[in-house]
């Protein structure tokens, strides 16, 4: 006899009303079964939805092949081992609507429900779907017109010019490296932050990557981010060794408790050789990843945070290092092609999961962007891009508290080869000679907003040579030279054989070069004498051409976004905070529970030193019970371990391996007992 | 030669005497190729004013800029650039007065009452 011989007196309907129901339900659903996510049943709003009718008795990854990538899959075996619901809001997916036809872009809200069987086990995933596409695309058209409308009005909002003005606006463009950068601030706090990013050239070639996080949000972690961001660009500009800039910032941050426990991750690339040394102070190693889709985490430095004293970041020399650990400095070797990612703790310490599985996701989710797999990230997006884009996109929907940064860099193979064209003086070759130069500047990554500057100074430049440099009908040429320097700035080269005039009393001469010069940042004309090559003195008029010079850094802009639809982070665990005194003096032991983060560090530190009294006894913590030890939680550790080594007391952590606590604490570098 | 386009507007006059404004709305690239085409339609006559819209120019040369002091000078004209873009940094570069929409710059040439 089974469950269903004997209905009870509960039961919603007769099985034909309730199918008949299910069908005309005007929300989609389809429900799946088993690991293998086999399409057991699908209303008629969902078959229209998708477009497909193809659907029971196959498995979802046999229906939609092309959702790999997109932790749909992931999503549902969540739901499946867990039994814990998800939801998502405005989740973009790439599906067919026909089995041959083009993959289609859309965003939905769904619900993933686990399926329990009589017996309470879980049997499958049943998934409410509304497709939300025109929504999203009506809001975008909406903001876009508030946006213009209102610009002004918006950069008047204070707090929002305080986190433009510390955050880097701008990426470098290399010539044997592709960066990309993404920022995302918090859902819970998205006026500013504690996240910051950089990427500074540096002489010879070489480019650090930084990603750094300061414990806290709002204006203040805001306002100790800029200065710790500050500091580390003046060190790295100004010293000749990246690890003494790093000793620097870690002694700039000591001095200061608003910047101590902050972390922060610093790697030098040199794109020729592929060299990368890195120090990993209190922050998660940097990911690797291959155009195959391979993925590796590079070993940790062994760097504590930044002014705790915990490791010696500052040592060892990030020029000169060994392969072997150097004083708080790792290296490792970027193959051509391969991607460096830097990212902040906010990417892996998500809600409802353990930072190893926040690792494990950010690696699948990175293997597949680098290996273009998946979602598609837009035309022309390099494997930095992608990473950057896709790994906050994707990680971040099902909920994040902090702020989440990406920063990646990519080597290539080679660097782009240099512009040369000459046509002739004529006006038609204005035109011709900017669209070639955009079409170059495009190809070495500057994006299509940032190209306006040079190419209107170039143009310039371009025009007077056409305008002045021949008599009227006599022919000649002009000639446009453009290559992109180690140091990322463009060095345009415009020349002619013509005679050099000196701009008349009236001023209409001269403008041209004058807005070159101050668009380009640096504008240098040097004119022939006879016989000679060029002079840059200006002093004496060419007749045997003129060379106009153009330097000008190159840039990206970096993105730097928060999230409208950005769903609040909500444990799943819903265990409260607790901090609770096992034994008593003369050895005090204190089990704390739930999150140790923002919200609860202030307590934490309070019930801890009111527990050894102030630092004068011992104290024992028992952090295994933790689910979440967030940047603040630690610093709120390091206040306490700091007032019980003033009375010459010690502070014991416990978290057993494979607890939330016990990663971030290695990571930290405050030791621990690994058992109660 | 470049992608421009140059229309002229009416404007409808603030109040029932006045006389219409003259809008000439540029989109596109003012540069060498077609500079003569501009200059023609900034010397068109406007008897209430003219104002020069650059919100959807892309680019705009130093001649351009050049031919827009002449205009702004000789009075009975306004410029017109909206946004941040490069047309606005490079206008802010040369000094050229402008105004940031077109309701403004009718403002200045007859001011309402």
């Amino acid at each position: 006899m089974s469950a269903y011989d004997d209905p009870p007196p509960w039961r919603a309907g007769d099985g034909e009303t309730i199918q008949r129901v299910f069908e005309q339900m005007p929300i989609a659903h389809v429900v799946l079964d088993g690991p293998g996510r086999v399409v057991v049943a699908a209303n008629a709003a969902y078959r229209s939805m998708t477009g497909r009718h193809d659907l029971v008795g196959n498995s979802l990854q046999s229906v939609f092949p092309e959702a790999a990538g997109q932790q749909l899959f992931e999503l549902y075996d969540r739901v499946y081992a867990t039994g814990v619901e998800e939801k998502a809001r405005e989740w973009r997916v790439w599906f067919r609507r026909q089995p041959q036809g083009q993959p289609e872009e859309a965003y939905v809200d769904f619900t993933g429900t686990p399926r329990r069987g009589p017996d309470g086990t879980i049997q499958g995933v049943m998934f409410s779907v509304v497709d939300v596409t025109e929504r999203v695309r009506l809001r975008r058209l909406a903001q876009q017109d508030a946006a213009a409308v209102d610009r002004r009005y918006e950069r008047a909002q204070d707090v929002a010019k305080l986190q433009e003005a510390l955050l880097p606006t701008a990426l470098p463009v290399l010539p044997r490296a592709r960066i990309a950068a993404r920022y995302l601030a918090g859902a819970a706090d998205q006026a500013a932050g504690g996240d910051w990013f950089d990427a500074v050239p540096l002489p010879g070639g070489s480019v650090a990557l930084v990603v750094g996080d300061v414990v806290g949000s709002g204006i203040a972690a805001a306002a100790a981010m800029g200065q710790l961001r500050a500091v580390l660009r003046h060190a790295l500009a100004s010293l000749p060794d990246t690890a003494a800039a790093l000793a620097q910032l870690d002694a700039f941050a000591a001095a200061d408790p608003a910047l101590r426990v902050a972390t922060v991750c610093v790697a030098v690339l040199d794109p020729v050789t592929g060299t990368l040394r890195y120090s990993a102070c209190g922050h998660p190693p940097p990911l690797v990843a291959t155009p195959d889709g391979a993925v590796r985490y590079l070993p940790a430095t062994g760097a504590g945070p930044l002014g705790t004293g915990a490791g010696s970041a500052g040592t060892g020399s990030a020029a000169t290092g060994s392969a072997a650990t150097d004083g708080g400095w790792e290296s490792a070797v970027l193959e051509p092609g391969e991607v460096v990612l830097l990212y902040s703790d906010g990417l892996i310490d998500r809600p409802g999961r353990t930072m190893e599985q926040g690792m494990a996701e950010l690696a699948a989710v990175a293997a597949d962007a680098a290996a273009g797999r998946g979602l598609p990230a837009g035309p022309g997006t390099t494997a930095a891009e992608r990473i950057c884009q896709l790994t906050v996109e994707l990680l971040t929907r099902t909920g994040h508290a902090d702020d989440v940064t990406t920063l990646a860099a990519q080597r290539l193979l080679a660097p782009p080869p240099p512009l040369d064209l000459e046509l002739p003086a004529v006006p038609a070759t204005v035109i011709s000679l900017r669209r070639q130069l955009d079409g170059w500047l495009a190809g070495i990554g500057v994006a299509a907003e940032d190209r306006q500057v040079p190419e209107l100074a170039v143009t310039e430049v371009v025009t007077n040579a056409v305008e002045h440099a021949y008599e009227p009908g006599h022919a000649g040429q002009v000639r446009l030279e453009a290559t992109l320097g180690d140091d990322g700035y463009l060095l345009a080269r415009v020349s002619d054989q013509g005679r050099w005039r000196v701009p008349g009393p009236r001023g209409d001469r001269g403008q041209g070069l004058m807005l070159a010069g101050q668009l380009a940042g640096e504008l240098i004309v040097s004119h022939a004498r006879p016989g000679e090559g060029h002079d840059d003195t200006g002093t004496e008029p060419g007749i045997h051409g003129t060379v106009v010079t153009l330097r000008h850094r190159l840039h990206r802009t970096a993105l730097v976004t928060s999230n409208a639809v950005a769903v609040p982070a909500v444990a799943t665990d819903a265990v409260p905070f607790s901090a609770t005194t096992l034994t008593a003096e003369p050895s005090p032991c204190v089990r704390v529970r739930g999150p140790a983060d923002i919200v609860t560090a202030e307590r934490l530190a309070s019930r801890l030193l009111a527990a050894c009294r102030g630092g004068v006894l011992p104290l024992s913590v028992d952090l295994t019970e933790v689910t979440v030890l967030a940047s603040a939680g630690v610093k709120a550790l390091y206040q306490v371990q700091q007032r019980l080594r003033a009375h010459q007391q010690e502070l014991t952590l416990i978290a057993p391996p494979g607890t939330p606590a016990a990663a971030v604490l290695a990571m930290a570098r405050l030791g621990h007992d690994r058992k109660v | 030669m470049s992608s421009v386009e140059l229309e002229r507007v009416t404007l409808p006059p603030v109040l029932g005497d006045g006389t219409a404004v003259t809008v000439l709305q540029v989109r596109g690239d003012i540069d060498i190729t077609n500079m003569a085409a501009f200059e023609l339609a900034l010397a068109q006559p406007a008897d209430g004013g003219l104002i020069v819209d650059l919100g959807r120019a892309r680019q705009v040369s130093s001649a351009g800029f050049a031919l827009l002091h002449r205009l702004v000078r000789q009075g009975n004209a306004a410029v017109v650039v909206a946004g941040d873009g490069i047309v606005h940094a490079t206008a802010t570069l040369v000094n050229l007065p402008f105004h940031e929409s077109v309701a403004a710059a009718r403002d200045w040439l007859a001011p309402p009452g």
